[in-house]
């Protein structure tokens, strides 16, 4: 069992509800950088309950998505499983009710790995693949911010860009 | 005057759209119904101006549960419009993935989306594991051994926590629930062991594939998985396969049997009678020629089965949020939003309203099966006629929500037996993918059959790039409302008489939608005009 999946997940046709996705794609672009023996980074795209496979394979997943949380576009939020639990299911993006089926069938089933959500507030969802400029400016701290929470579940130290 | 409910079910949107149904309920049985939605629009904007060859790794974006479909179904609107053949080893590659689709999905939508609209999952905790388990022998001798009573405590333990995840929202307890918790507690138990076998059918499609969701070996052409059409990789395959064929044939099958014999009366509600299908599984080259037959089927007499006509086609939006009040035909269609807001006299949702030849069509599996039955396909003749002996039904029987149910599994078995040939019949020396020549200026179609029904991409090419595309999708033709014709879609054509014994917990409605296997997660908004009072279901997909 490999310690970590980086999961992003989203739309890349729907503007920010793809910053998951186009997270993923920079950290492919660093991928010699990264113990694959550790950790994979999946491009979940517009996934449904059917990933939950994947989570059999992981001591940890952290997903990378938005959050609608009405704050201010581009705040990045971690948030832990029993957040998730807790909070309004609209807060979160479209894919939230799949990443919990997914983790109840994998619970059921017998194994569940521990889930961290990092999302980040979109500025818009419509048609379109680019970013919004607000978003695509928090990009880089949004990857990097991710990149502090991998070294956290790797527990190595991860050299700061 | 008879009292009149009006129930709204308003399903949270994902990521193909969102879904409400709102039904009027006279005397305890649906008068009227109406289906809104939103599907795809503006997908053309993205798509217009770019290269013909690069739209697959778009549409295929489109949807989480239809990914191929709508890869696959690109790449073949641009081999019509360049007038590409592809080698035979391309075309049974498509044929296995998308059999792994269907044997992935159908079993996936009997056990995890549509089985708990039939399945009491707390009555299963009062259940007799050691009853349940000699009743499982019964149901199917065959079947994997379960330790039910472990399967128990599991759900308990799981019902305990609070948290119950898929199990939540169901209208637990509700009188339409008519099996005993030892049923009940089968058909958990195979809630789970289905999820074991999903992984297989995932993992199995990923071989070919390269990736999962959003598999990367199709292009415009042929395939890319030349390197993995090996010995070691076939057979990897077929391991997969046989597992897949015991579990259809041991479990899903006599579970959609067994389940159909405690609900008998479902086969006579939720029906409709105008069948589409444009057929999959090529034979060779002619998009015509299919192992599943395409055809057009209406009325319900089987004894006439048309040839599809694509320019019988048409989409109506007079009662839809677009501009203008023309129908035309996808090739020519133009989506220009126009919200005007929801009115069920006037507009009422997102969606196009599909027409053959003017009239509304049901697509799906129920749709196939009756095709190939009609064209006396053997295998399917024999499939059908043993159910419907072994049920003790006739065919009119099949026009309902069970024979919906029962043509999905139907089909994944006669697909699952089908892969051992087309597996077979590749050649590993062989080629896997030509180069196409794209015109400067052209149109192609494709026809095919997702899992969920017919579905149609049609592509103008302008400057060697794309000036226009249009899809019109499973369900829009299930799903969409009435045309200009006033003439209802087969959803809300299927839904009226249905007897609803709570307008509270309408799990009636449900199981008729359901059964349509719409590609949504819903939440359901319920107003009973009597009371004013509004309840707010979480509905399982």
């Amino acid at each position: 069992m490999k310690k970590l999946l980086v999961l992003g997940v989203g739309n890349i046709l729907l503007m920010d509800e793809g910053i998951g996705v186009h997270a993923i794609y920079e950290f492919w672009k660093e991928k010699q950088d990264w113990d694959e023996t550790l950790v994979d980074f999946i491009d979940g795209g517009t996934f449904t309950q059917d990933l939950f496979y994947l989570f059999e394979e992981y001591e940890n997943i952290l997903v990378l998505d938005i959050v609608r949380a009405g704050q201010t576009p581009g705040t990045i939020f971690s948030l832990e499983e029993d957040q998730l639990r807790k909070e309004e299911k609209q807060m979160l993006s479209l894919h939230d009710i799949d990443l919990l089926d997914s983790l109840g069938m994998a619970r059921m089933r017998g194994y569940c790995p521990r889930l961290k959500v990092l999302g980040i507030e979109p500025d818009k969802i419509d048609w379109g693949m680019q970013l919004t400029p607000t978003l695509a400016a928090a990009l880089p701290s949004f990857v990097s911010v991710a990149r502090k929470h991998i070294g956290e579940l790797l527990a190595i130290s991860i050299p700061s860009t | 005057m008879p009292e009149t409910t009006k129930i709204t079910i308003d399903p949270v949107t994902r990521i193909e759209g969102h879904l409400k149904i709102e039904v009027e309920i006279t005397d305890g049985r649906v008068t009227n119904a109406w289906s809104s939605g939103t599907l795809f629009r503006g997908v053309e904007t993205i798509l217009q101006g770019r290269e013909p060859e690069d739209a697959w790794l778009f549409t295929q974006r489109l949807c989480g549960v239809c990914t191929y479909v709508h890869g696959v179904s690109s790449v073949r609107c641009v081999e019509d419009a360049a007038g590409v053949s592809i080698p035979d080893n391309a075309r049974i590659i498509r044929n296995l993935l998308m059999g792994g689709l269907y044997i992935h999905d159908h079993p996936v939508h009997f056990y995890h989306l549509h089985a708990l609209d039939w399945v009491d999952i707390v009555s299963a905790l009062s259940a007799n594991p050691g009853a349940a388990k000699i009743l499982a022998d019964t149901i199917s001798p065959s079947a994997p051994t379960i330790d039910f009573e472990e399967v128990q405590t599991k759900l308990r333990t799981f019902v305990n926590s609070g948290q119950l995840g898929p199990f939540a929202g169901g209208y637990w307890g509700h009188s339409a629930y008519q099996l005993t918790p030892e049923e009940n507690l089968i058909y958990a138990a195979h809630y789970l062991y289905a999820l074991r076998e999903q992984v297989k059918a995932a993992k199995m499609h990923a071989i070919f594939g390269a990736k999962n969701p959003h598999l990367q070996s199709l292009r415009v052409g042929g395939v890319t998985c030349e390197k993995q059409v090996t010995s070691t990789r076939i057979n990897e395959f077929k391991t997969y396969l046989n597992q897949l064929k015991d579990f259809i044939d041991h479990v899903y099958l006599p579970d959609v049997k067994y389940l159909a014999s405690k609900y008998p009366e479902w086969a006579s509600i939720g029906g409709f009678n105008n069948y589409l299908a444009f057929g999959e599984f090529q034979n060779g080259n002619s998009p015509w020629d299919n192992y599943l037959p395409g055809g057009v089927i209406l009325n319900g007499n089987l004894a006439e089965v048309n040839d599809v006509d694509l320019s019988k086609i048409s989409e109506h939006v007079e009662r839809s949020f677009y501009a203008g009040t023309s129908a035309r035909h996808p090739a020519s269609g133009e989506t220009i939003p126009n919200y005007t807001g929801y009115d069920t006299k006037d507009r009422y949702s997102w969606l196009k309203a599909p027409r053959y030849n003017g009239e509304p069509m049901e697509v799906g599996p129920l749709a196939r099966v009756l095709t190939a039955y009609a064209k006396g396909h053997t295998d399917m003749v024999k499939l059908v006629d043993e159910l419907l002996t072994q049920l003790d039904l006739t065919m009119d029987n099949m026009h309902s929500t069970l024979g919906r149910v029962a043509a999905r599994a139907l089909e994944t078995k006669l697909i699952a037996d089908q892969m051992d040939n087309w597996l077979s019949q590749l050649n590993t020396g062989g080629s896997f993918i030509v180069s196409p020549d794209i015109p400067t200026t052209g149109a192609g179609a494709a026809l095919n059959e997702a899992p969920r029904g017919a579905l149609g991409h049609w592509i103008n090419i302008d400057d060697r790039k794309i000036a226009n595309y249009q899809m019109v999708v499973p369900s829009t033709w299930n799903l969409g409302p009435r045309c200009s014709a006033g003439k209802k879609g087969p959803v809300e054509e299927a839904l009226m008489g249905t007897m609803v014994v709570n307008p509270e917990e309408p799990v009636e409605i449900l199981r008729i939608i359901h059964s349509y296997d719409p590609c949504l997660a819903c939440a359901v908004h319920i107003i009973d005009t009597n009371q004013d009072k509004t309840y707010t279901v979480q509905v399982i997909k």
